[in-house]
């Protein structure tokens, strides 16, 4: 909690900063000027994000995204005449879509470098199995840093909210039938498939939920199974 | 007249009983899955992969394509009635078409999006006709170093004319390649990031991924979404058009025909582009500019021409060169590989009735679409009457079944709950996944041909920039990267993706 006092107090402190680098200035003055409010805004976004930890505010994103986000650079003065600093900042900043793209780029493209240094990379005029993939691999992590530092200095779209429930069950769903397809067969894994997907959809109903279930476990086996003719087990192995 | 003699066999091949059916079958389900929101021809080629497995390969490539362009037709019935994009291709139609429906003239709406799209498919059918012959014997002549720089090129125009920021769609692009890198190396037989996992050893199916990208992520994003639909049902009357709409689109057809066309052919194009551009188009040159986004029939005309000109030309490419140009294509070789058909140049002259075959097909499965459409767009809209609800467990389980059919394999069905997962990333970080799936069929050809292109020429990558018509490739790309970023055609290519 003390803490937490203190770092208000950072935030408080700032403008003396600021006031003295707002006098009429010319270009040397003007560059330590962007520095110094760069180093401010990064200031307020680290105390904001510990600020948000202090007080139990749920919103862990907003928090991470105030340091990925130069719009608190700009905004880091204006937010700081409000009354409640932090949670005007945290409206203001925009969860970049380009800044977590960049990231999951340089992600895959580092795995791929680093599970491609085991292949050998022969020469240009013989290339082995790993020339290819470490080029590509290492151009996809070039291109995630651009993207990220784009996503990071430019003001980007804002990541849509997103809902765990259809996620998670959709997804949970075409697990159960990888996971029920060999033992139990399709018949079970249809209906089961069917449930857990239905349930995705926020209003779901028991009566619709049934006879979705019995007609979509009826088609696959008549079609696929009778018609088709696809080696399917189709019913659970008792053994 | 060796048109002529070609078409004779293709259609020889293509009015068989069994080819008309499935063509029928074929334009069908292009139909009703273009009518349904939230499912495109992606995710329906990818999931009846598996059961073309004992058609004969032409039947089973008529099914397939049959459903690529039944999609542009189904797509506008949608778009006029519900004011919903049924295909990414009708998202133009909407505009005008959902105000013609509200003003009470949806049959003309829709008669015109009908009759727009058989003319444009025709005039496509035939360009493909032209041109897939000659391409093909140019293809023949082509080493591997500009085979190489053609399909770099179709990566940048992929990039080029992929929607949004282009560095995203390059590093999608990259992903892709990487993707198709997956599995034992064909030179050597070195296990590339297969992890000791045995079905990764002839690399990542294309299914698995194009389902979980196209069919789970999409799927997950359409729930958020929520659904919300007015359809316009009891308006539609008096399907015919009225003298003075035939005489404000009938230009409007021409025009969004050649657009479709042009676009369509260029790699990385297809349907989707050429709607937004014949849309721009007559928003430009129409006297008053101010009618459209009220109704315009011209609105409705150009960009339902435009899709169905792009969707048929945008088979030139894969079938005279073998190389595909957008994400659908990509999918058309895996099935031609499927069948057992390595695509390419070659095809045309060894197996020229699977061309052709096809090619008169498109003629036929138009003219049964025009049937389909227009005075069977009553059934269609009760069709439109399925809540999203009963649909999206249905395509979840006959994904499911489609992916573990291919290779009776229960991981790949958990592959694809992964890339499910990565599919709902993609969309949610604004990254379109159209480019890798494309990136991904290309890769491996790629690789092959710059390795086998190094070792003839000993390692010069000069080589690139002396061989003539590598060097004209390489040139196109880069213009076609200058082009887009130069400002004022970047501020262009956004507004027409805006609207």
């Amino acid at each position: 909690m003390s803490l937490c006092v203190l770092v208000d107090a950072v935030i408080a402190d700032a403008p003396i900063a600021d006031v003295w680098l707002r006098r009429p200035c010319k270009a040397l003055r003007a560059k330590v000027r962007i520095v110094a409010n760069a180093a401010i805004g990064w200031a307020a976004a680290a105390a904001t994000t510990y600020r948000c930890r202090c007080a139990d505010i749920p919103r862990w994103g907003d928090a991470f995204d105030l340091l990925a986000s130069r719009s608190v650079w700009k905004n880091t003065r204006a937010s700081r005449n409000e009354q409640n600093g932090e949670a005007a900042l945290a409206v203001r900043i925009k969860s970049s879509k380009d800044f977590y793209a960049g990231l999951m780029y340089i992600a895959i493209g580092g795995l791929a470098v680093f599970f491609a240094r085991d292949y050998s990379i022969g020469s240009t005029s013989r290339m082995g199995p790993g020339y290819f993939p470490l080029l590509i691999g290492g151009l996809l992590l070039l291109v995630g840093l651009v993207v990220a530092a784009r996503g990071f200095t430019l003001t980007t779209e804002r990541i849509d909210r997103w809902q765990l429930r259809p996620l998670l069950l959709v997804l949970f769903s075409v697990a159960v039938f990888a996971l029920t397809i060999e033992r139990l067969g399709l018949a079970v894994a249809v209906m089961l498939v069917t449930v857990a997907g239905y349930m995705a959809n926020p209003k779901a109903r028991l009566l619709e939920l049934i006879i979705l279930t019995a007609v979509l476990t009826a088609v696959s086996l008549g079609v696929f199974v009778y018609a088709l003719k696809l080696p399917f087990n189709v019913w659970p192995h008792l053994r | 007249m060796d048109l002529l003699h070609n078409l004779a066999l293709g259609f020889g091949v293509a009015l068989t009983l069994q080819n008309v059916l499935y063509c029928f079958v074929g334009v069908s389900l292009g139909t009703l899955i273009g009518v349904l929101p939230g499912i495109g021809p992606v995710a329906t080629i990818a999931m009846l992969l598996p059961a073309t497995f004992s058609l004969p390969p032409v039947t089973a490539l008529i099914l397939l394509a049959g459903i690529y362009y039944g999609a542009q037709y189904g797509g506008s019935t949608t778009a006029i009635l519900v004011n919903l994009p049924g295909e990414s291709s009708s998202v133009v139609t909407c505009l005008d078409g959902y105000q013609m429906a509200r003003q009470g003239r949806a049959g003309p709406a829709l008669s015109i999006a009908a009759l727009g799209s058989f003319f444009a498919g025709c005039v496509g059918t035939l360009i493909l006709a032209a041109f897939a012959a000659p391409l093909s014997e140019l293809a023949l002549a082509l080493g591997p170093i500009e085979k190489f720089s053609l399909m770099a090129l179709g990566l940048v125009g992929a990039i080029a004319l992929a929607q949004g920021s282009l560095l995203k769609a390059f590093g999608m692009i990259l992903i892709g390649l990487l993707l198709g890198a997956v599995g034992a190396d064909t030179q050597t037989g070195t296990m590339r990031y297969t992890f000791g996992i045995p079905e990764l050893t002839d690399g990542i199916g294309f299914v698995v991924v194009a389902m979980g990208l196209f069919g789970f992520g999409e799927i997950i994003t359409n729930l958020e979404k929520g659904e919300a639909r007015e359809v316009f049902t009891s308006n539609v009357k008096g399907l015919f058009p009225r003298g003075d709409d035939l005489k404000a689109a009938w230009k409007a057809v021409l025009r969004g025909t050649g657009v479709g066309a042009l676009l369509g052919i260029l790699p990385g194009g297809g349907a989707v582009l050429g709607s937004f551009a014949a849309y721009a188009l007559e928003k430009k040159i129409a006297k008053d500019p101010s009618r459209f986004g009220k109704g315009a029939i011209e609105g409705v005309a150009a960009p339902e021409s435009a899709n169905n000109a792009g969707a048929q030309t945008s088979f030139i490419p894969l079938l005279s060169l073998g190389i595909p140009s957008n994400a659908v294509m990509a999918l058309m070789v895996g099935a031609m590989i499927i069948q057992g058909i390595t695509p390419g140049p070659q095809v045309m002259t060894e197996r020229p009735e699977l061309v052709w075959g096809m090619i008169a097909s498109m003629w036929i499965g138009n003219l049964l679409l025009v049937i389909l459409n227009l005075p069977l767009v009553r059934i269609w809209i009760l069709l439109l009457k399925v809540p999203y609800r009963l649909l999206f467990p249905t395509i979840i389980v006959l994904c499911c079944i489609g992916i573990y059919s291919l290779n009776s394999s229960a991981t790949e069905v958990g592959m694809a709950t992964l890339f499910g997962l990565l599919g709902y990333v993609f969309i949610k970080l604004g990254c379109e996944p159209a480019p890798l799936l494309l990136a991904m069929v290309l890769g491996p050809m790629m690789e092959d041909e710059l390795r086998r292109g190094m070792t003839i020429n000993r390692g010069d990558p000069t080589v690139f920039l002396r061989s003539p018509f590598s060097l004209a490739m390489l040139i196109l790309a880069v213009g076609l990267l200058i082009g887009i970023v130069v400002p004022a055609v970047r501020r262009k290519r956004e507004e027409a993706f805006q609207e």
